[in-house]
């Protein structure tokens, strides 16, 4: 069941108890999340960027060279703009940001995050890695990408992306997850193969 | 003249630490303590008071403005190694200088509070250390249950989450090392508190951010004041 804008304001309350309580950093502001109407939370744009340059690596081929995703994510550059400045996305760039807010999730409840049509439609397409599971904590990393014509420059605190939020069924308390999580600035993370990826890779490189 | 030179710069020494003491209360000390005191077990500097003088017109200062000062603080420092017998020039000028720059310590610890006071900078309010002295134009702490208010961040950052409305930066820097100091933080999260680096680096990332929470809500607030009407 997706949660409707009231009982996200509601989770987000103090007097939720510690376990199924949200967090949501800066938060937004409980009274007009209530009156929406919504069945999602907006969020923003965060002040960390991370571009991965042009560079010498002509294709990204993991199954044969596993270690190349990981010299990819090298090269990456982190860039800060401060409120009240811009990012300008020029057409066909790509980008990773955050949200400006801080998820912390609860253990009942799990996420998915979804760009603003609005946005989309003026060519700023918001890809993201749209799972957000129950008990993450950090800023959400988002992938920007203009693909329209025209440069679009976006400043931290644009809302930008809007989560929705469902209860897990269940009610076993879920693994702790925290290790891996609770960054601020965009996440390239790694890419992992398993068995059965590596029984199916070509077989000259397997 | 190098009497005088010394002097002046450790009373800069002093004043900087008061300014510290004054704006940032405990934390300043942890600060201190963990980063910005000269370590060295060679000899003094003549620029810098020396430790056990510097760290008791700290404690002073600290009485005055109403901040807390950590457990055991005066027990962190000793005195660095002052110039040799047979230096007996350079030592007499040495103690001159000590002695001078450590004679104005009560006047710029008043200094400082009334220099502060003007931009409005709140004077702590420590529940187990009241001011001895209450200039008749400080201003006290935001919060009076400041020990609340460092209960409320810690609670946030116990469930791994930054924090909010905290009013200003000392507050989350003072929360912040009360939790750093806390080994039951996040006994909670076993893969966090198992290891230290982990554990630094996830308080790093939550103070950092509620920092910049804290710049969210003050220019929210800017903006809402520019926004009403100003009295006919």
């Amino acid at each position: 069941m997706i949660l409707k804008a009231d009982q996200i304001a509601h989770r987000l309350g103090g007097s939720t108890a510690p376990a199924d309580r949200l967090f949501i950093r800066p938060q937004p502001p409980v009274d007009e999340l209530s009156g929406t109407g919504a069945a999602s939370v907006d969020l923003r744009l965060g002040t960390w960027f991370v571009t991965l340059p042009r560079n010498r690596i002509s294709h990204l081929d993991i199954i044969a060279d596993p270690a190349i995703a990981e010299d990819y994510a090298h090269l990456a550059k982190e860039h800060h703009v401060p409120f009240s400045k811009q990012f300008f996305l020029h057409p066909k760039d790509f980008v990773l940001a955050s949200t400006l807010e801080w998820v912390r999730m609860p253990t009942r409840l799990a996420g998915y995050l979804v760009g603003r049509s609005s946005w989309g439609r003026r060519g700023l397409i918001i890809a993201t890695a749209a799972g957000v599971h129950p008990g993450f904590t950090g800023c959400l990393t988002l992938e920007l990408s203009n693909v329209g014509e025209v440069t679009i420059a976006p400043e931290p605190g644009l809302p930008i992306c809007q989560l929705f939020l469902h209860e897990v069924n269940t009610q076993s308390e879920l693994a702790d997850r925290s290790l891996f999580l609770g960054y601020r600035k965009p996440l390239i993370g790694s890419i992992e193969l398993d068995d059965i990826a590596k029984a199916l890779a070509r077989s000259d490189v397997a | 003249m190098p009497a005088y030179t010394w002097a002046f710069q450790q009373i800069q020494e002093y004043f900087c630490d008061f300014v510290g003491t004054r704006i940032f209360g405990e934390s300043y000390f942890h600060a201190f303590a963990y980063l910005l005191c000269p370590h060295t077990l060679q000899q003094r500097s003549e620029f810098y008071p020396n430790m056990i003088s510097r760290v008791a017109a700290q404690i002073d200062a600290a009485k005055a403005y109403g901040a807390s000062i950590p457990e055991s603080y005066q027990s962190l420092f000793r005195d660095m190694l002052e110039p040799p017998e047979v230096e007996r020039h350079r030592r007499f000028l040495l103690e001159l200088a000590d002695g001078a720059a450590s004679s104005l310590v009560p006047d710029l610890i008043h200094h400082v509070d009334s220099l502060l006071s003007i931009p409005g900078i709140p004077k702590w309010k420590s529940p187990s250390m009241q001011p001895e002295t209450t200039p008749t134009d400080s201003v006290v702490h935001e919060s009076d249950k400041p020990t609340e208010q460092m209960n409320e961040i810690i609670e946030d950052f116990k469930a791994v989450a930054p924090t909010q409305n905290t009013g200003s930066l000392p507050n989350i820097l003072n929360a912040a090392w009360k939790a750093r100091h806390d080994p039951q933080l996040w006994i909670q999260h076993p893969s966090l508190s198992k290891n230290p680096d982990d554990r630094d680096r996830m308080l790093k990332e939550l103070i950092l951010k509620s920092i910049e929470v804290l710049e969210v809500e003050s220019r929210i607030l800017e903006f809402q004041k520019e926004k009403l009407p100003s009295p006919a």
